[in-house]
């Protein structure tokens, strides 16, 4: 939790996020593939990935959280979907071959909610992308963050960040 | 795009992951441990437990303790569990995900024992319907004897007190006719003074009239005779009527017996049902165990299947195979070695020894059957033996396993047939010959499990109610008796969920046993009506032969009386007629020697008047 104790605080404190629209786009992204797909060796993979990007890691989080939990009504779909895709004969060799591959096979992409997901995130990886920029835009506005101030909640969120951010470890050990 | 990686970061994670790999160094075997114990419980779909794990990397060697997997049929014992697993493992290919050895060895194998380390006992509490089949068994004859004896119906008092009433009227008539006949009086009414001769004149008409009144009297006598002898034949007419009267009686108590009888009726038993429920249950057991071990074999190496049919909503997803016959499959066991003592310290401990070859998730890319060659020998008699020979082809689209086996002179002690609490039928001793076959074809299975049991010795231990108890006792006493009590389970239809069909010879067995108890009862109830039927008949005739008795004797006695008079009035008459007849010869020489004299005289006279 430790190195990841910055992302949630940025999760509370969202409205003030300074990230760029492409690291917005891209958190969200992230977020996404993390919400949608099943826990595997997958989702470490991809949390490294974003560990090593500078994402906005507060629309990150609450992208995994929302498309974690449209997943839950997605996943039949996505059963449906990966299973047709697995099933196609032309990409049949492309399959075998993977499958006897070394390390592949680690991926689950022989299992259909793998695949489906997957192939739920490529077809909505734009759509994100943009909405994630678009929103990051929108809250940064002069006119956003003036009303945004004039909300009691704001100065909650802003105390409540504050005090998280006290016990933010890694920055008090390592500066 | 330099905004956007942060190198800073990565540094961190790197070493990040260099403190995990070193930590997990140290604590591989308990993260392996947790995966497989893991791995385990979702393929059997039920609680497992392994003690631990231990990965070598110097010999790529794998060894594995204390391993538990619970049956997901009976949560309450182990499917297998053993004590240790060990073999080597190609590292190689296990960054291809596949787990191949060469040869595994497997220690202290033992199958279905006694769960102790689970919380989650299932209760099997299988609703029986034994009991209603011995409540169908009343045996209580005496009170059914007693309800069916019903007197109002009964033909025989009738007849009885018909042939009573009648008897007593032919009596009667007969009584009357003896004194209609007053034959005493008549007799002396006879006017015997007229044949007194002494008082009277000593004339020959008189005596000649005397004579004719005699003759008379004879007459008289005559027919005081006759009437008293179609008298005695009417008594004996009366007589006759009364003994037929009285065989009325006795075939109006035959029928009344068989009336009374006739309402014992052998009860319907479904001796199948009975035998089914009794002993049963056991082989049942042991035929669904065999069927889900060869289903569950099924599932775990899954036939080849060119085209894979979708799941309908699994859970996790459905994980579609890419395996290439001629590849290595996921997981393959080249040769398991298999040595161990099942059923540790009790009656049927027994020692295993064999091999299974070519155990493999994917049967189809391995393209090898797996065989299985199992030998045993039970700890407690040397005699005995076990053996498990199979084959296990995947193969192909459709899976064709064969599966034989035999244990022969098994010896049982406290063997349960029945695990119902309300029948609990045990065997305190017996020898067993137990001989199994399958074959399965795809998804139906063709088998047969025997249980031959020898040299039985039931303890019946604690029944619920007495009557239980004494059924049980006698069906158990007649199974005992018996040289060879046989039970085979037929397999049929779907592996997953076959039909078992059992046939014994304990129902013939039992049926003799309770058809040869219900004789019993029934002469027993039998002979108790006919006792105290034939006590009440036999008061009542009794009087009835009593009375007749007393008819004859006294008809009799008054017959031979009034014979007797008949013949002293006849000798008496039969006297006086000689006493007379002799008188009036006397008379009538006295009277010719008087007229010859009285002649002679008058001739004299007449003589000397004529001068001769």
């Amino acid at each position: 939790m430790i190195p990841y104790w910055k992302q949630f605080v940025a999760a509370v404190n969202i409205v003030h996020s300074k990230a760029t629209s492409v690291q917005a786009g891209l958190g969200a992204v992230v977020g996404m593939f993390l919400g949608l797909l099943p826990m595997s060796i997958n989702s470490v993979i991809i949390i490294l990935i974003s560990t090593f990007l500078n994402l906005d890691a507060g629309l990150m989080v609450w992208s995994t959280f929302c498309f974690a939990t449209l997943s839950t009504f997605l996943d039949t779909f996505a059963h449906h979907l990966g299973f047709w895709m697995l099933s196609l004969p032309a990409l049949k060799p492309i399959y075998t071959t993977l499958y006897n591959l070394p390390f592949a096979p680690f991926s689950n992409f022989n299992n259909t909610l793998v695949m489906g997901n997957t192939l739920l995130g490529i077809i909505f990886f734009f759509p994100v992308y943009f909405s994630g920029k678009k929103f990051i835009k929108m809250i940064q506005t002069a006119s956003f963050q003036q009303k945004i101030e004039k909300f009691k909640a704001n100065k909650i969120i802003m105390k409540v960040s504050s005090f998280l951010s006290l016990f933010n470890l890694k920055k008090k050990w390592f500066g | 795009m330099k905004n956007l990686i942060n190198f800073k970061k990565i540094l961190t994670t790197f070493i990040l992951l260099i403190v995990l790999l070193v930590l997990g160094f140290f604590f591989l075997n308990p993260l392996l441990r947790w995966g497989l114990e893991k791995t385990l419980t979702r393929t059997f779909a039920a609680e497992s437990h392994v003690k631990s794990l231990k990965l070598s990397f110097r010999n790529t060697s794998l060894k594995i303790n204390g391993v538990s997997v619970a049956d997901a049929e009976d949560l309450s014992r182990n499917l297998f569990e053993f004590k240790e697993l060990g073999g080597a493992i190609n590292v190689k290919q296990l960054a291809y995900k596949r787990v191949i050895m060469p040869e595994l060895k497997l220690l202290e194998l033992q199958l279905l024992n006694p769960r102790t380390n689970s919380k989650q006992i299932k209760k099997q509490k299988a609703e029986s319907n034994l009991q209603n089949i011995v409540d169908q068994l009343d045996l209580n004859y005496d009170k059914k004897a007693k309800t069916s004896w019903d007197e109002k119906n009964m033909l025989a008092p009738k007849a009885l007190a018909q042939a009573t009433s009648e008897n007593t009227a032919l009596i009667a008539g007969s009584e009357k006719n003896w004194k209609d006949l007053d034959l005493e009086n008549r007799i002396k009414n006879i006017d015997w003074k007229s044949v007194e001769i002494e008082k009277n004149e000593k004339s020959a008409t008189v005596i000649a009239q005397k004579l004719e009144n005699l003759k008379k009297i004879q007459k008289d006598f005559q027919t005081i005779q006759k009437d008293a002898a179609q008298t005695q034949k009417q008594i004996q007419d009366n007589s006759k009527k009364i003994q037929d009267n009285i065989k009325k009686v006795e075939t109006a108590k035959d029928q009344d017996l068989k009336n009374a009888l006739s309402v014992f009726q052998a009860p319907k038993i479904n001796y199948k049902a009975l035998t089914n429920e009794l002993i049963g249950d056991r082989i049942k057991k042991y035929s669904g165990n065999f069927s889900n071990f060869l289903a569950q074999s099924q599932d775990f190496a899954k036939p080849k299947n060119p085209t894979p049919k979708k799941i309908k909503k699994p859970r996790g997803g459905q994980n579609i195979t890419f395996g290439t016959p001629g590849k290595l499959p996921r997981l393959w066991i080249q040769k398991t070695d298999l040595s161990g003592i099942h059923n540790k310290n009790t009656p049927y401990e027994i020692r295993l020894e064999g091999y299974i070859q070519d155990i493999t998730s994917e049967p189809a890319v391995l393209g090898k059957p797996t065989l299985i060659d199992i030998k045993g020998q039970f700890a407690q008699a040397p005699d005995s033996a076990l053996s498990i020979k199979g084959i296990l082809d995947h193969t192909q689209e459709k899976a064709q396993d064969q599966i034989d086996f035999y244990l022969t002179k098994v010896p049982l002690k406290e063997f349960k047939l029945n695990d119902d609490e309300k029948f609990p039928v045990h065997l305190k001793s017996a020898l067993a010959n137990i001989l199994g076959t399958a074959t399965i074809s795809g998804e139906t299975i063709q088998g047969k499990i025997s249980l031959d049991l020898f040299k039985m010795d039931f303890d019946l231990g604690t029944a619920p109610t007495a009557n239980q108890e004494s059924f049980l006792s006698f069906i158990l006493k007649a199974l005992e008796k018996t040289d060879k009590l046989e039970v085979v389970g037929k397999i049929s239809g779907a592996v997953k969920k076959p039909d078992i069909e059992i046939e014994t010879n304990a129902e013939a067995i039992i049926s003799k046993a309770i058809q040869q108890r219900i004789d019993e009862e029934f002469k027993k109830a039998k002979d108790q009506i006919e006792k105290e039927y034939n006590a009440k008949i036999a008061e009542q005739k009794k009087k009835l032969d009593e009375q007749v008795k007393a008819f004859q004797d006294s008809t009799q006695k008054e017959l031979d009386k009034q014979k007797k008079a008949l013949k002293d009035y006849e000798d008496q008459i039969d006297k006086q007629k000689k006493e007379l007849e002799q008188k009036i010869k006397g008379e009538q020489k006295k009277t010719q020697k008087q007229i010859n004299q009285e002649k002679k005289k008058a001739e004299d006279q007449l003589k000397k008047q004529l001068g001769f």
